[in-house]
């Protein structure tokens, strides 16, 4: 009697390799014919553009000098004008006897990222809340001073990525807490309240962030009683308080959204009051799942600083910019482009870092569910 | 004293004391900000008011769009400037999207190379401030390029230089309105073959190919109109003359450097939007549709595309919105932008900050908002209907 199920087929040997280097080989650069064709294609073009950045940045650069006049070459860098004002463009005008200040400053800082960024032997939570805390107030201490026997430094002096990271830094201190709050009122049941905060964050998200700078000082002696004078780098510092905190604002709902009803239903049916629910069953969750969008809102804050030089202040940016108009240093494009790119390897460093750091929370929060 | 405590402890009553003490306090807020400013420019002697908009501007203004010279007013200088800021999105937005669609693409290639080359554009780009893009385009890439004489020739027809960009430029005869008409009626046309095609579809199950059909309307009948009046649109291509260009529009080397760095910079963001939105539509979908034999254009089409734009248009109004915001920065190139004009031009020449900031604000708000809508309105014409 014949077999009732025939195979379809005659059996078929094995596929030669199913895995191993030539695969992958193939699998990812040579799968079809267009796709050969595109990798070799590619490969030319990456070959064209490193060979021409480490002719360009590396064997024909020019790494010391005093003027434009050591960089003669416009074919290669001209690392001579970052060699030769680093200082400047770290410290701005920060009195050169008072550096120390600013070294324990980006010390503190880096201690303070790294008890966020690691966590082993005696990094704790308890820890991490005092750095929070503790970091703004010893900063504050430190580059302004006046206090503890530490000679005062005014803020019209900060330049150079010292002002850079400080905007930055309070910018994203003062907007976190103004943010949570705002967030609240938002999403608050008490009509006018939520009003109130919706049209406040929405008109600060609508309007460019430079004309919020410009506008606040240009126009913030005006608003106040005669006699009050507010430094100027004080007035910018509360232009990115007022705007960054409608960003936080939204950051901190979109992380309140991710919370299912039922914790709310499940809080109330316990009798929490409102501020107890909050406080003790929603925030911490809401917090922890916005942390990635809020790191991002903190890389925009960092790259927003550098419009502070269309109102004249000196941060990192717009230290470069000034020396590159020193007749010293004017010159032909290319000692421009070598500043520029210095310019963006610094700023790359801090937001890929960051950028790095949220994409480790998210997957570290994806595994949670 | 009970009684009042346990109107206290009502909820009803202590939202609306709390709601009314808010409105209070943001009332005597705004009167003292009030109050203190109109003492602080009684003090210092500035005029208030919007009558001096009718003023002679007096400053040239580079790039204009309307008749525009040194003797118009205030007002005109303020929308010349305007419609420049709204140009510069407009194009900047188009070419970041379509920039960014290809950027998307890399990224979920099946070729290993071309993936880490479209990440490693992402993270290039969208991790160093636009600002300073902006100056590297500028002060640095852009003077790279040669004088007039020697410019670089793009296929006879556009030519890059140091002093700008040179393309052909429009030229419109009288007859050129009816062809207007006939892509507007051709449009109109198309969306109706489409409603018809659906709704038949849908209810007989029949398909018709109402894509190529439209597609084929929009482009036929404004041709056949052309035609009838012996093409009455032309292209004026631009020509060296003996020390200039004749003829074509000349985009500044500001304008030229502001649509680089923007386009550049939000194509990166764009494109993490729309893979993002291409990835969230689950793998599954597109197996049933295979399965149950759709092509591949058809899974995209109708399939993975829909689903995937819901995602999609939210941030990426985000994305316009700030791309938007962000050529305010054209000031800082000396690009005659809506910012430029206000917060320096005539803000410098009249002294009256507080209508000028004003100005600002609102024109901006009013960019956003246009922008909001339009994005909402399409958002509601894509919308699948939820279960």
């Amino acid at each position: 009697m014949e077999p009732i199920l025939k195979p379809f087929k005659e059996q078929q040997a094995p596929p030669l390799q199913s895995s191993g280097f030539v695969v992958w080989l193939r699998s990812n650069f040579f799968s079809t014919w267009i796709n050969s064709l595109m990798t070799i294609g590619l490969l030319w073009v990456i070959y064209q553009i490193g060979s021409f950045v480490i002719n360009w940045g590396f064997i024909d650069a020019v790494w010391f000098g005093e003027s434009a006049k050591a960089c003669p070459n416009v074919h290669g860098a001209c690392w001579a004008f970052v060699t030769d004002r680093w200082r400047l463009f770290v410290y701005g005008l920060y009195p050169s006897e008072l550096r120390w200040r600013v070294d324990v400053f980006y010390g503190l800082g880096a201690l303070t990222i790294a008890a966020f960024v690691f966590s082993f032997g005696p990094i704790t939570k308890r820890l991490r809340l005092t750095m929070f805390i503790g970091f703004p107030i010893a900063a504050y201490i430190l580059l302004v001073g006046g206090m503890v026997g530490l000679k005062y430094v005014t803020p019209e002096d900060f330049g150079g990525l010292l002002l850079t990271v400080v905007i930055a830094a309070v910018g994203i201190f003062a907007s976190i807490p103004l943010g949570l709050i705002l967030m609240l009122g938002r999403t608050s049941e008490l009509k006018v309240i939520s009003k109130v905060c919706a049209y406040y964050i929405e008109f600060w998200r609508g309007v460019p962030h430079i004309a919020v700078i410009v506008m606040f000082v240009a126009l913030l002696p005006i608003f106040i009683p005669d006699g009050n004078k507010i430094d100027i780098v004080v007035r910018a510092l509360i232009a990115f308080a007022a705007f960054n905190s409608a960003y936080m604002a939204e950051v901190f709902r979109g992380g309140l959204q991710s919370i299912p009803a039922g914790q709310f239903e499940a809080s109330k049916a316990i009798g929490l009051s409102y501020w107890k629910m909050m406080g003790y069953i929603i925030l911490p969750q809401a917090i922890r799942n916005s942390v990635p969008a809020l790191v991002n809102t903190c890389i925009s804050i960092f790259k927003e600083t550098t419009i502070v030089l269309l109102i004249g202040f000196s941060d990192f940016l717009g230290i470069i910019q000034l020396s590159l108009e020193d007749p010293k240093w004017l010159g032909p494009p290319h000692i421009f482009s070598s500043a520029y790119v210095f310019a963006a390897l610094i700023y790359f460093s801090f937001t890929f870092g960051m950028s790095k750091y949220s994409l480790r929370l998210e997957n570290r929060t994806n595994v949670d569910h | 004293m009970e009684n009042l405590l346990s109107l206290w402890r009502k909820g009803s009553v202590r939202s609306l004391i709390y709601q009314w003490g808010l409105v209070v306090a943001i009332l005597l807020a705004l009167f003292w900000v009030f109050d203190t400013a109109s003492t602080n420019l009684d003090r210092l002697g500035i005029n208030t008011g919007f009558g001096f908009l009718d003023d002679e501007a007096g400053f040239q203004i580079s790039q204009t769009l309307f008749p525009y010279s040194a003797q118009s007013t205030y007002i005109d200088a303020i929308l010349v400037t305007f419609t420049n800021t709204i140009v510069l999105s407009v194009i900047a937005i188009f070419l970041a999207t379509f920039l960014g669609f290809f950027i998307a693409i890399s990224r979920l290639s099946d070729n290993l190379l071309l993936r880490k080359i479209g990440s490693f554009y992402v993270e290039m780009f969208r991790n160093i401030p636009l600002l300073l893009q902006l100056f590297f385009w500028y002060f640095a890439a852009l003077k790279l390029l040669p004088a007039k004489r020697e410019s670089i020739n793009l296929f006879d027809v556009a030519f890059l230089n140091i002093e700008g960009f040179v393309v052909p430029a429009p030229v419109f005869e009288d007859d050129a309105n009816s062809i207007l008409w006939a892509v507007v009626i051709s449009l109109a046309l198309a969306v109706g073959i489409w409603r018809w095609a659906k709704n038949r579809q849908i209810r007989t199950g029949e398909p018709f190919p109402s894509f190529f059909v439209g597609l084929g309307l929009v482009v036929l009948i404004p041709l056949i109109v052309a035609w009838l009046q012996d093409f009455p649109i032309s292209w004026e291509i631009p020509k060296f003359g003996r020390f200039n260009f004749e003829g074509g529009i000349a985009l500044q080397p500001e304008f030229t450097a502001m649509l680089f760095g923007l386009t550049l910079y939000n194509a990166a963001f764009i494109g993490e939007i729309i893979r993002a939105g291409i990835l969230s539509v689950h793998k599954g979908q597109r197996e049933a549709a295979n399965s149950i034999g759709f092509t591949q254009m058809q899974i995209y089409s109708q399939i993975v595309v829909p689903q995937a734009m819901r995602l999609i248009i939210p941030p990426l109004t985000n994305q316009y919105l700030n791309l938007t915001k962000s050529t305010a920065l054209a000031a800082a190139l000396g690009y005659p932008d809506f910012f430029w004009a206000l917060s320096g031009a005539i803000s410098s020449q009249t002294g009256q900050v507080l209508e000028l900031q004003a100005i600002t604000l609102f024109g901006y708000l009013g960019i956003s908002l246009f922008i909001a809508a339009i994005m909402a309105i399409y958002s509601r014409a894509t919308r699948i209907p939820e279960k």
